[in-house]
């Protein structure tokens, strides 16, 4: 089966009748929201549209199909495959990644026990953020990861759907297989939402390359020191880093002698300084470059290169 | 001439004596054996109940993941219908949980010698199967284990009764009918 018709297919009836209908090009469509009692909309093309009852998509709210509880009751029996208990993890932290890499986002009432997120009732808001591979959008940017000497420690900074992640995934996969002018390596990836490989019963269902393992659903920093410890990976990769735990898992991935690909929500390089926990890692020049992303010319638009140093170059 | 059909009324009456004692004898142990195959088929929903548990702690698995495994693992009438409903689950078809899992119940009906209560209290277990946490999904299924070994327990101690009964009654109403028709 595709990857669009899986997609739909965690949809509620009604909404998988009107969302199949859509004209669209399914390359093109980046999020599905639902709200309870709202306009069907979406995102396609970095523009938002209104659907339809007939699957025509509109910029206002004329015939627009209005979701109801119960499209979000069945869409999240779907998505959960009638088991919710079974992300009662992924809950916590508010989305759920399905089959495909899409990650659906998740709203309602927080249940609150012992200061922490304990679940959340009630769900009325979903965004369904579709995962697209792009196979070759790494390879304006592989001399600048990899030269003859081996892989520079990366850091790819971008803000959300901005692309950082697909960047990544491709470069996994570039590295992974080798290109004419430099053999594969083997390559570690600690995919603690599942965004990466999108594995499914243990399977990626996204091309990350021949020499590439990956940890599926783990938390980064525990990830990073199991695959030193027993895949012995030549570079590691990870999306997302953030909290002082990561900190440490990459420094002790540099002393291992492996190098690290790693992308980091923000908007330039001052953003990183300017954070506490991640600023230690400009300031003793962890990261040999830099990666600066945003969505001006298209989604992976490479905004700017950085040296250790903070150069651009 | 009349010697003959004398002799032929005797034969026929005896073959359908016969038959008549074979066939409430038979009814008699097909009862037994269908209570025999009830308390297996109770004893294979347990030992699928107490693997669908260990799936959903430790496996973390989803239903239609967990029924396909632990249907695989018990090779019997109850492990197929797990199977069954797994793949049913897996097709996800855009039908509800509750009325996927009716409608397998009636499959399960027509293939298993289980009773009307045992198939009411897999109803509820149905109605119980979407919890969203992990603990409250487990203690359903102690839950109704628990029930299923009450029902087992019972079941074990009348068995024995009961196929007597059963065996005995069928040939009692056999000799019954054959006195009555002679």
């Amino acid at each position: 089966m595709d990857k669009e018709q899986e997609l739909w297919k965690v949809f509620s009836i009604h909404l998988r009748n009107i969302l199949t209908s859509m004209n669209i090009d399914f390359e093109r469509l980046q999020e599905i929201r639902l709200r309870v009692w709202e306009p069907l909309i979406i995102i396609y093309d970095n523009r938002e549209f209104f659907v339809g009852k007939s699957g025509r998509l509109n910029t206002c709210m004329n015939d627009t199909y209005t979701v109801t509880p119960e499209d979000i009751r069945n869409t999240l029996d779907f998505i959960s495959r009638y088991s919710l208990y079974a992300y009662e993890d992924e809950i916590r932290q508010g989305f759920i990644t399905i089959q495909g890499g899409h990650r659906v986002g998740i709203a309602g009432k927080v249940v609150m026990e012992e200061g922490g997120i304990k679940t959340i009732r009630h769900i009325a808001f979903l965004n369904i953020r579709l995962s697209h591979q792009v196979k070759g959008c790494g390879k304006e940017l592989l001399p600048v990861v990899r030269d003859e000497n081996g892989v520079r420690h990366t850091l790819i900074i971008s803000p959300p759907r901005c692309g950082k992640t697909t960047l990544l995934r491709d470069l996994i996969r570039l590295l992974s297989d080798g290109t004419e002018k430099h053999p594969g390596v083997t390559v570690g990836v600690v995919d603690e939402r599942s965004e990466i490989g999108a594995c499914y019963q243990g399977i990626p269902q996204n091309d990350l390359g021949k020499r590439t393992d990956i940890l599926d659903c783990c938390p980064k920093a525990y990830g990073m020191l199991m695959l030193i410890r027993s895949m012995s990976p030549t570079v590691v990769a990870v999306d997302e880093i953030g909290s002082r735990e990561d900190i440490e898992a990459i420094e002790y991935v540099i002393n291992a002698g492996c190098s690290i690909l790693a992308t980091v929500h923000g908007n330039s390089i001052e953003d990183i300084r300017n954070k506490p926990v991640l600023r230690r890692l400009v300031e003793e020049r962890i990261f040999e470059r830099y990666v600066v992303l945003n969505n001006k010319g298209g989604i992976g638009h490479i905004e700017r290169i950085f040296d250790a140093q903070g150069n651009s170059l | 001439m009349n010697e003959f059909l004398m002799h032929r009324e005797i034969v026929c009456k005896t073959l359908g004596v016969c038959l008549i004692f074979i066939a409430a004898a038979g009814g008699g142990l097909t009862y037994s054996r269908r209570l025999r195959l009830r308390l297996e088929q109770l004893r294979q929903l347990q030992q699928l109940m107490l693997l669908l548990q260990g799936e959903i702690r430790y496996q973390c698995s989803t239903l239609p993941e967990a029924f396909l495994t632990c249907g695989n693992q018990v090779k019997s009438v109850c492990g197929s219908w797990f199977m069954e409903t797994g793949k049913r689950l897996n097709e996800m078809e855009g039908v509800g949980f509750q009325e996927i899992w009716e409608q397998q119940l009636l499959n399960l009906q027509k293939d298993t010698m289980l009773s009307i209560s045992n198939i009411e209290d897999l109803r509820r277990l149905g109605n119980q199967l979407s919890y969203p946490d992990k603990e409250t999904q487990i203690g359903a299924l102690k839950l109704y284990s628990h029930r299923l070994k009450e029902q087992e327990d019972q079941l074990t101690k009348e068995l024995p009764v009961k196929m007597k009964l059963g065996t005995t009654l069928g040939v009692l109403s056999g000799l019954f009918l054959i006195i009555l028709l002679m």
